[in-house]
């Protein structure tokens, strides 16, 4: 059996009956076949139908006061549930779920705390070494000042000497 | 091999595929289960295991490009993305809308555009806004933009060192970005808006969905104290809700190719990956910009203050989606009359609203032309 055969087996595995199961959906959907072409039919009507619904003034108006039922309801469901949980001293599920974030904030709110002291760690390390580079500039001003000065002086020995040679 | 070791190995084979198949159906089961208990309703957690399972692929590898969180405020986090060499001095700061989340801007591996901003030599910078809970959904416009934004816009320009940025909203995170921009303009370089609604009253069928005569905005704040995740996918979902279903149909045909499949399930995933809307910012959102259309008249008011856009004064690029059904061209398009900006540039593509982050247009045509435009304007980094 040469390696090149089992290599390719293990690349590509036959497929499993899930696969096949999806491949045959896929084929029977196609609008290239048959039963493919009368389904995209049904899918084209279906698309205008849902259209045209969605944005019937009539079926908005109804399904707008529907909702507008629903979210009455349910503010009157959950007002009597989380009285009746704390009537008997029982967290509600909307304390549950506050306190579960409020510990992935806190978690998120130390990782970003770590990172702004790095930042501020930065700055003091740069003001540091500004202050460094300010001292010693400081300190270094009065040596300047005198080796400007010898400068100064032996630049007018060296045009002294320099006029007498031309002189001679 | 003799005959002995030859029945062995193929009853050792069925064994194997059997059991295979036994795990492979559990993890089906295991996840149909997960997603009745969370009364999911949507197609993604019911046929999303199925899918991987028949394509054998992993999990799409969503949202990788590496950062670290340098920021937080309540839920909101703000993400740094470093380059690896810096080019541009000039940071980015992604604000994205709070209907899904970020991450549909750092896609997949290849096919994000924050890792493509990163690598042109960008410092990046994104707002998570995370999932809202009981405080959030008490805030207002005014805490968005001058707490949130306002405190990432700082810390932006802080970690970076940098005393501007270009501050890049999507969606309905470029509208806030815009009201921001308005209201706080120091600091701003440029101004990206990529699929941005900004006249409302062409907002498309969501305009007329959100007519006040068929939505009742205060009642569902009232009862939810956000927009809930269920009403928001049924919203989604009736825009296309056959295609919603059939979609899938077009996966199975294409089963044996991994990287549509894996294109696909990410997709899919950050689309079925929706939040809350804080209640407060989607009362104001709903009644000011697609019922009153104030947005874009200069009406809205945040904080007391008036939002005009005509006080945008820094350069302005408008990336437009010409298959755009949420922020349709025409509702986008008027933002350049409106600002005050000199420089002002439009951009139109051939994809639709999501296809601006995640197209295979996106590394080869979109994205290149908004990096020269964002390069152009960027103040480079000096040498060191």
């Amino acid at each position: 059996m040469s390696t090149s055969a089992l290599t390719m087996t293990e690349e590509s595995p036959p497929p499993i009956l899930l696969t096949r199961v999806l491949r045959l959906l896929g084929y029977l959907t196609d609008p290239k076949t048959l039963p493919g072409k009368a389904f995209t039919r049904w899918e084209q009507s279906m698309t205008g139908t849902m259209e045209k619904l969605a944005t019937n003034d009539r079926y908005l108006r109804f399904a707008g006061r529907g909702l507008q039922m629903g979210f009455r309801v349910r503010k009157d469901m959950i007002d009597a549930t989380e009285e009746m949980l704390h009537s008997f001293r029982i967290p509600a599920l909307s304390e549950v779920i506050a306190l579960r974030n409020q510990v992935r904030v806190l978690h998120d709110q130390l990782e970003a705390t770590t990172c702004q002291l790095e930042v501020a760690l930065d700055l003091l390390e740069r003001i540091d070494a500004r202050g460094e580079m300010l001292e010693a500039a400081v300190a270094g001003a009065p040596a300047a000042d005198a080796a400007n000065e010898a400068a100064g002086k032996g630049g007018k020995k060296a045009k002294k000497s320099a006029a007498k040679a031309e002189e001679k | 091999m003799s005959v002995f070791s030859k029945v062995k190995d193929t009853a050792g084979g069925a064994a194997r595929s059997v059991m295979e198949s036994a795990v492979g159906n559990f993890e089906i089961g295991q996840a149909w289960a997960a997603a009745a208990r969370e009364r999911s309703v949507g197609p993604y957690p019911y046929l999303a295991p199925v899918v991987r399972r028949a394509a054998q692929v992993p999990e799409p590898p969503l949202n990788s490009t590496p950062h670290q969180v340098v920021y937080t405020k309540g839920k909101m986090r703000l993400l740094r993305f470093e380059p690896a060499v810096r080019k541009h001095k000039t940071p980015i700061l992604f604000v994205y809308s709070l209907i899904n989340r970020y991450y549909i801007l750092d896609f997949l591996p290849g096919r994000s555009l924050i890792e493509f901003m990163r690598d042109q030599g960008f410092d990046c910078y994104a707002i998570d806004w995370g999932i809202p809970g009981e405080v959030e959904n008490h805030m207002g416009w005014s805490d968005m933009l001058g707490g949130l934004i306002q405190s990432a816009v700082k810390w932006t320009l802080r970690t970076s060192g940098a005393s501007d940025l270009t501050l890049y909203g999507y969606c309905m995170g470029g509208t806030m970005a815009l009201a921001y921009a308005s209201l706080y303009p120091e600091g701003l370089r440029n101004f990206v808006a990529q699929a941005t609604p900004v006249d409302f009253h062409e907002g498309g069928i969501f305009h007329t969905w959100t007519r006040p005569e068929y939505f009742n905005v205060d009642a569902m704040v009232d009862a939810y104290g956000s927009a809930p995740i269920d009403l928001m996918e049924a919203g989604f979902s009736m825009m296309a809700p056959v295609q919603r279903i059939t979609k899938w149909l077009n996966v199975f045909r294409q089963i044996d190719d991994p990287k549509f499949v894996t294109t696909f399930l990410a997709m899919e995933k950050w689309a079925s990956d929706n939040v809350p809307f804080p209640g407060g910012v989607y009362r104001q959102y709903i009644k000011d910009c697609y019922q009153e259309n104030n947005f874009c008249n200069g009406r809205m008011v945040v904080g007391g203050r008036r939002v005009d856009l005509g006080n945008i004064a820094c350069p302005l690029l408008n990336l437009i989606a010409d298959k755009d059904t949420i922020a349709p061209p025409a509702s986008s398009l008027v933002l350049n009359e409106l600002v005050g900006s000199e420089d002002k540039t439009v951009m139109n593509f051939p994809v639709g609203h999501i296809g601006l982050s995640t197209s295979s247009k996106g590394p080869k045509m979109i994205w290149p032309k908004v990096a020269e435009w964002m390069a152009d304007r960027s103040e480079p980094m000096a040498e060191a």
